[in-house]
Parts: structure tokens; sequence; C-alpha cells
């Protein structure tokens, strides 16, 4: 943490590979578009390059600040994709990398965004309830009983899709 | 749900090599770039900030000798309203000293000094007692001043120098304290040698002045 406050580039990268696809993985849950995902991820990192030496706290608080940038940019991805109708909000597979479950890409695209949001911070990328209440700005329990909920109208999602 | 778990977790995508390496590029770019920028710009501003203090302090302390008339006199009375949220008698005593050091460098203009103070007394609810002794101090000073100029051959002497009238620093004294008012010389009723001093013709008063025995006083 320290080699980051001191803005360290080999710090940089150790965190790079810590977390960047963990972070990707997030982003691309929300948007399903490789390309802005990992722009996303690209400008949380730059944040952190210009803000770093203001940084206070220890790594669970820098993950978790990384999580809540690249979430601030894919919600305004989203916003922005909203305002630009020709641009779907949920962008499908491209054709050279299929998407490897297209029914349950379906399916989550069928949620809104805050209900995949949790699915994905879930199931995806495998945080726990602490770490994805430090993500959303929720209480654990908060997250638990929406993550449940979004589980739900998924797996109903997935019946209406797959019958 | 193990099944579904599974099939969400193979949606998971992994950060390639070559776009890790553009990351940290540009990263490293952004690091190097914001590390120029940002350090100086922060020392150049608390510089300034701690410059500006400094001045400021040293205006302020500088303003607490000035005199009316002085350039830095609006300073000092500009921060004698904070200043007096924490001593009411900070206007007071700075209207006093400046009138005892007025009588010492520019008696001329000592009357309008006191007459100040004595609008600042007028307008303080409890002056402090202290400091009114120290105005009466010099108001009589003032007086004794007035009623024998110490310099009037000097000024006799030169053509140049208009010699001290009656009007002026008489009138000020008087008509701004009634502690000294049965001192007023310009009284025709109650002149003795004193009041000669002041209604002679400048010639003649320094003569007589400078003739005059001090037992004629």
């Amino acid at each position: 943490m320290d080699g980051v406050r001191e803005r360290s580039e080999a710090a940089f990268s150790a965190v790079h590979r810590a977390i960047a696809s963990d972070l990707a993985s997030y982003a691309h849950g929300m948007l399903r578009d490789r390309h802005a995902s990992e722009d996303a991820v690209q400008q949380a990192f730059l944040e952190l390059a210009r803000t770093a030496h203001r940084f206070r706290g220890d790594g669970r608080a820098l993950v978790a600040w990384l999580y809540r940038t690249v979430r601030r940019r894919c919600l305004d991805e989203v916003r922005r994709r909203r305002r630009r109708p020709e641009v779907p909000v949920f962008v499908l597979p491209e054709p050279a990398e299929p998407e490897p479950d297209p029914v349950l890409v379906d399916a989550l695209g069928q949620l809104s965004v805050k209900d995949r949001e949790l699915i994905v911070l879930r199931h995806v990328v495998g945080l726990n309830g602490t770490e994805m209440a430090a993500v959303t700005g929720r209480t654990r329990a908060g997250v638990y009983a929406a993550v449940e909920r979004a589980e739900h109208k998924l797996r109903g999602f997935l019946e209406g899709g797959e019958r | 749900m193990k099944n579904l778990d599974e099939r969400l977790r193979a949606l998971r995508i992994e950060i390639g090599e070559d776009v890790r390496e553009a990351h940290l590029a540009e990263v490293g770019r952004t690091l190097t770039r914001y590390h120029r920028r940002t350090l100086p710009r922060r020392r150049i501003v608390l510089a300034v900030a701690a410059l500006l203090v400094v001045l400021q302090t040293a205006v302020v302390m500088a303003a607490e000798q000035a005199l009316p008339g002085d350039p830095l006199y609006a300073v000092k009375v500009a921060f004698e309203t904070p200043r007096s949220w924490f001593d009411p008698d900070v206007r007071l005593r700075h209207r006093v000293e400046e009138a005892e050091r007025m009588a010492e460098s520019a008696p001329e203009r000592v009357g309008d000094a006191i007459a100040e103070a004595d609008r600042v007394i007028a307008d303080a609810p409890d002056p402090d007692p202290l400091l009114t002794r120290r105005l009466d101090a010099v108001r009589e000073a003032e007086a004794d001043r007035i009623r024998t100029p110490v310099d009037a051959p000097a000024r006799g002497d030169d053509p140049d120098t208009p010699p001290p009238t009656s009007e002026g620093p008489i009138r000020d004294v008087t008509t701004t304290s009634s502690a000294v008012g049965d001192q007023r010389p310009a009284d025709p009723s109650t002149t003795s040698s004193s009041s000669t001093t002041t209604t002679e013709p400048p010639r003649q008063r320094d003569a007589t002045t400078t003739t005059a025995p001090p037992s004629d006083r």
C-alpha cells in the first residue's frame, strides 16, 4: 500500500496483476463489452495514479475504491448508452469472441443493472458479503437479501429462456 | 444453484498481457507527469500562503506604531474592529498612545488626537479608567505647553515660521475637554501674565515671554 502511495510503478504493476482481471470481469458483467470493460479498468488505474498520494487506507480500502471507480465508469457508460438508444444497453457478444453461454447472457441482460451487478460481483468475481457491501454501499445483510432476490429473478429468466 | 454458479463463473474474463502492458505504460506516464506537476505546485502554494501570513503579520505589527496620516494608519484602524471583540479597550488605548506620542513628536496635532480619544470615550460603555487618566495627563501637559510655549523664542526669531496662535491648539483642547476648561488662557477675565502671551502680537509676545522673569509666570 505504501508503494502505491509513493507512486511506485512496481506497486501499480503488482496491484494490476492481482486485481485487473476481477475488475474487468465485473465491468464486463455490467456492460457485456470487452473493450469498454478494459477501458473502465484502465481509467480506474489512471485515476489511482493521479490521486494515490492522497489515498488513506489499507489494501482492502484500495480494492474497494478500485471497484467503486470501475462501477462509476460502468454506470456512466450505461447512462450514456441509454441517452443514445442506437447503442444497445446490453451489447450482444462480438462475433469474433462468442459468449460461452448465450442463454445465461441473455437472462443476465434482462436483469436491472443493479441486480446484474450483484450477481456478477457474487458469482463471476467471487466477492463475499463484506466486500460487496463496501463496493455497493449497502449493508452486508442488505447485500445478501438483494443477491437472493436477483438470483431468484435470474432463475426465472433462465427458466423462461430455456423452456 | 451450483450449476448456475459454475455457469456464471465461466463468464469471467482475463486481462491479456498486451492489454496489461498498455495499461501499465499509460499508468507509468501518468505517474511521471503528475509527480512532476503536482509536487512543485503544492510547494509553491504552501510557500505563497506562508509568505502571505508573514507579510500580513509584519504589516499589522508595523501598523501598530502608525500615527494619523501615516500610510499604515488605515490598516491599524481596520484591525481594531476584530481586535475589539477580544479587547474592548483597544481603540481607546490606541488613541491615547497616539496622543502621547504626538505630544512628543507633533504637538500641533495633539488637539486632534485628544478630540478623537474623547470621541472613543463617549462611545465606549465602560472605558478603562487608567487610559482616561493617561489621556487627562496628556490634556494637562498640552494645556501647560500652550500656556508656556518653550519654543516660542525660536519661532519668533524665524520670520518664515508662523508663531503659535491662540486659535488652534487652545481651542481644540478646551472644546474637547471639560477638565481643563478653567485653564483657558484666551479668556480675558481670567488672564494673568500668561494671557498676555497669547493676545499680544507675535514679536512683542515673544519678547515678553523671553524677558519675563520666572516668578512672573
